[in-house]
């Protein structure tokens, strides 16, 4: 059963169109990333989910339950982008408000709220007001809060915004723990290496669209184009591979190899062989989220390309 | 469980702004200036002194040269008793004039002045008018510069202290001869002015100004996800925020007023528990004012503009209750006027008689309309200061402050008031719900 589920989800806020019929789903234990340029609709996707914003049109469950239900938000933990904590808690006293909001039982949270906030590394900073931390110190704390009550599903709204690389490392792991343990994450973020390197899945959003789903692996893939380099000194025979059917381009010191549809790069391999031509390099060209997202960004999507 | 975590959130918020600490300071204060009024029981040498010396100085204020001077001697308690109040007293009134004629004048004409037997008498019967069997006799055969007269009392009518004069000691050290009155009378002033008309309008708008902030805080951008995330609905989440503010009111009208209550009842000996309806009246004031803040919080996230509506709520409320009581009085004395002249014959049936104001006749309805249907801000006012009176005062003097009129019944006030509070809060709430973020 899918955890999180929309169904052609649809938002206007007034004339603009921020989501314009998204289906997705996340399975349990899931790390989900949706990704999209500013203004793309993410924040409004998590949003409508947690019952914040009301949707336009189409549906959205939670937990198998209409999304915005109470009993399902205390299942549910949430980092909001742009934050602002009241400034009159102290980082243990927002995550005891938090915890006792979401039922968490007392002795817990005298035992819970220390640990989490030595595992966010803003422990030193436990009994000082909100108004005197730091941007990331901030972000930490926004995490401790999202997380602490035990939360079946966690959404967390660019968790990594304004911390620092050993932080945003930390949290990383943080997310791939949360998976080990059976929970399910749904990410925004902008850091296309972070997603690539945390998530399972991943939903690319533009202009309120979903333009491309799948796995990680899936979306970078690109079939049959390969780099290969010789031995130096050596020089590819174009012409002999070329009449195997395979296209050829220079590239750098060695060269780009693309397979016709159906066909394996080992025609080629065994051609080199028997020219006695020495191979010292060949691997399968994957493309980078990031190149799949520039991809995106310049119009080439699946759907709604026509925009 | 919930609602008393979103009340703990509401009181840091409140003691984070520090006007909590700063009200609870503002109500110590004022308490201590409470407590530091002091009454001191008059002896009727004392009082008799004291009116004497104000009119001596205004006597000689008058510029005349050879003013009369007023003085009292051969003072003497002639049963020895321990407090004034039962005390039977021997003393005379003396006027000393260098002009004998002027004295004359005054001995014979309905001067003001004590300097005969008959405006002695008619002075003690103002003043004094619980000295019992008194008599009041010129003593003849003194210089002619002098007018004595010689008074003697049996009994006080005064069955306790409360009915004396006393004179009040401000500050713990400053004399107030000006306030003297019987400690009831005194008391009751510091209630009624002091405690009900400055305390208690200052303790609204603190209570206002802190409270204010509350929603529209809570409706801010970054924050508000925070709080709606949680697994509690909106609309309990308000209710909670608005329990929140008017706990904490009560908590402090209730220091505030129960403070003032000890300190009086220690100080005078007055224990007056109708006093302490202050309480749930002001409170209940506040709740409607509070209704409004919250209401208008949630439609404009201003704490600015939630503070400024709520004042204006409660200055119309209180203008519309104060026009209308306004009216209904003159109404009520051109009634008995139009009944005396009238007599026995059967009223004429010209019609509504005309506005007393001049006013066209809408507006009295409209008016009393109004008040009819609005929160009852002013009804409490009075009811406020009928509880003060009651608690002091004795039944005549409640009856000449014309605090017996009839009112409105405490179930039709609060009833009314309660509506009001349900009718905004659940417009707050519905607004809140149907808001988008
Ligand atoms: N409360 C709102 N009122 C009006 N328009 C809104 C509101 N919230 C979002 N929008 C619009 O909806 C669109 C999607 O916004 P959203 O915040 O979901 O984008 P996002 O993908 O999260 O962007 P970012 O990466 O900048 O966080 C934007 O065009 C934005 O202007
Ligand atoms: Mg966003």
């Amino acid at each position: 059963m899918a955890v999180i589920e929309t169904q052609n989800l649809r938002k206007d806020y007034g004339r603009l169109a921020a989501l314009k019929g998204v289906s997705l789903a996340v399975e349990r234990g899931q790390v989900y990333g949706l990704l999209g340029q500013n203004g793309a609709g993410k924040t409004t996707l998590i949003k409508i989910l947690l019952g914040i914003t009301r949707p336009t049109g189409g549906g959205a469950k939670l937990l198998g339950e209409p999304a915005g239900r109470v009993e399902v938000r205390r299942r549910v933990g949430y980092l909001p982008e742009d934050h602002q904590f009241p400034g009159y808690h102290t980082g243990y006293s927002l995550l005891d408000f938090s915890a006792a909001m979401y039922g968490v039982p007392r002795a817990d949270r005298r035992r819970l709220i220390p640990e989490m906030l030595s595992l966010v590394r803003i422990a030193s900073a436990t009994h000082k007001k909100i108004k005197g931390y730091s941007k990331g110190m901030k972000q930490r704390l926004g995490i401790a809060q999202a997380i602490l009550h035990n939360p079946e599903v966690i959404f967390l709204d660019e968790p990594t915004d304004g911390v620092d690389p050993v932080g945003r490392r930390e949290i990383r792991e943080l997310m791939t723990r949360l998976r080990e343990k059976g929970h399910t994450v749904f990410l925004n973020s902008h850091l296309l290496g972070e997603v690539e390197q945390v998530c399972d899945r991943v939903a690319i959003l533009r202009d309120g669209e979903l333009v491309r789903e799948g796995t990680v692996a899936d979306l970078t893939e690109r079939k049959g184009r390969y780099e290969l380099r010789l031995a130096p000194g050596e020089v590819l025979p174009e012409a002999g591979v070329r009449e195997l059917g395979f296209e050829v381009a220079k590239a750098g010191d060695g060269w780009q190899v693309t397979l016709p549809a159906g066909a394996t790069v080992d025609p080629v391999v065994r051609l080199l062989a028997a020219a006695g031509l020495r191979l010292r390099h060949l691997v399968e060209r994957r493309a980078s989220l990031e190149d799949v997202f520039m991809a995106v960004a310049a119009g080439e999507g699946k759907a709604g390309a026509g925009r | 469980m919930k609602f008393l975590t979103v009340l703990k959130d509401s009181y840091r918020e409140a003691v984070d702004g520090k006007v909590f600490q700063a009200m609870v300071v503002l109500a110590g204060l004022f308490i201590l200036f409470v407590a530091s009024i002091s009454y001191r029981p008059l002896t009727l040498e004392d009082g008799l002194a004291r009116k004497f010396g104000v009119l001596n100085y205004l006597l000689k204020a008058g510029g005349q040269a050879g003013a009369p001077q007023l003085a009292v001697e051969n003072y003497r308690v002639t049963n020895g008793a321990a407090v004034p109040w039962e005390g039977d007293y021997e003393l005379d009134v003396v006027v000393t004039c260098p002009d004998p004629k002027v004295l004359d004048e005054l001995r014979k004409g309905n001067s003001p002045l004590p300097a005969s037997a008959p405006a002695v008498e008619a002075l003690l019967a103002d003043d004094y008018y619980f000295l019992t069997n008194r008599t009041v006799t010129e003593v003849k055969g003194g210089p002619p510069t002098e007018a004595r007269i010689r008074v003697t009392t049996r009994g006080t009518t005064v069955a306790e202290g409360t009915a004396w004069l006393h004179e009040p000691t401000i500050l713990f050290s400053v004399p107030a001869p000006i306030f003297i009155d019987t400690l009831r009378t005194s008391v009751y002033k510091v209630e009624k002015y002091l405690v009900n008309e400055v305390g208690s309008r200052v303790l609204l708008l603190v209570g206002i100004v802190v409270t204010a902030g509350f929603v529209p805080n809570l409706l801010r951008k970054g924050t508000l996800d925070l709080y709606v995330v949680k697994p509690i609905g909106r609309s309990e989440l308000l209710v909670y925020k608005y329990v929140g503010g008017l706990l904490f009111v009560f908590l402090l009208t209730t220091l505030t007023v129960g403070g003032v209550w000890v300190v009086i009842g220690l100080r005078a000996g007055v224990w007056a528990p109708a006093f302490l309806l202050l309480i749930p009246i002001l409170t209940l004031y506040f709740a409607i004012v509070y209704a409004v803040s919250v209401l208008i919080g949630v439609l404009t996230r201003s704490a600015l503009v939630a503070i400024l509506l709520a004042l204006l709520a409660w200055g119309l409320l209180f203008l519309a209750g104060y026009l209308n009581e306004k009216i209904r009085t003159v109404r009520q004395a051109e009634a008995k006027v139009r009944q005396a002249l009238a007599g026995d014959r059967p009223p004429a049936d010209a019609g509504p008689p005309p506005s007393a104001f001049g006013l066209p006749p809408w507006v009295e309805t409209g008016l009393h309309g109004l008040t009819t249907v609005l929160p009852r801000g002013f009804d409490l006012d009075t009811q406020a200061s009928r509880a003060i009176a009651r608690g002091v005062l004795t039944a005549q003097e409640v009856e000449k402050e014309r605090l017996n009129d009839p009112l409105p019944s405490w179930a039709e006030t609060v009833g009314v008031s309660v509506a009001w509070i349900a009718l905004l809060l659940g417009l707050a709430c519905w607004r809140f719900r149907t808001r988008d973020g």
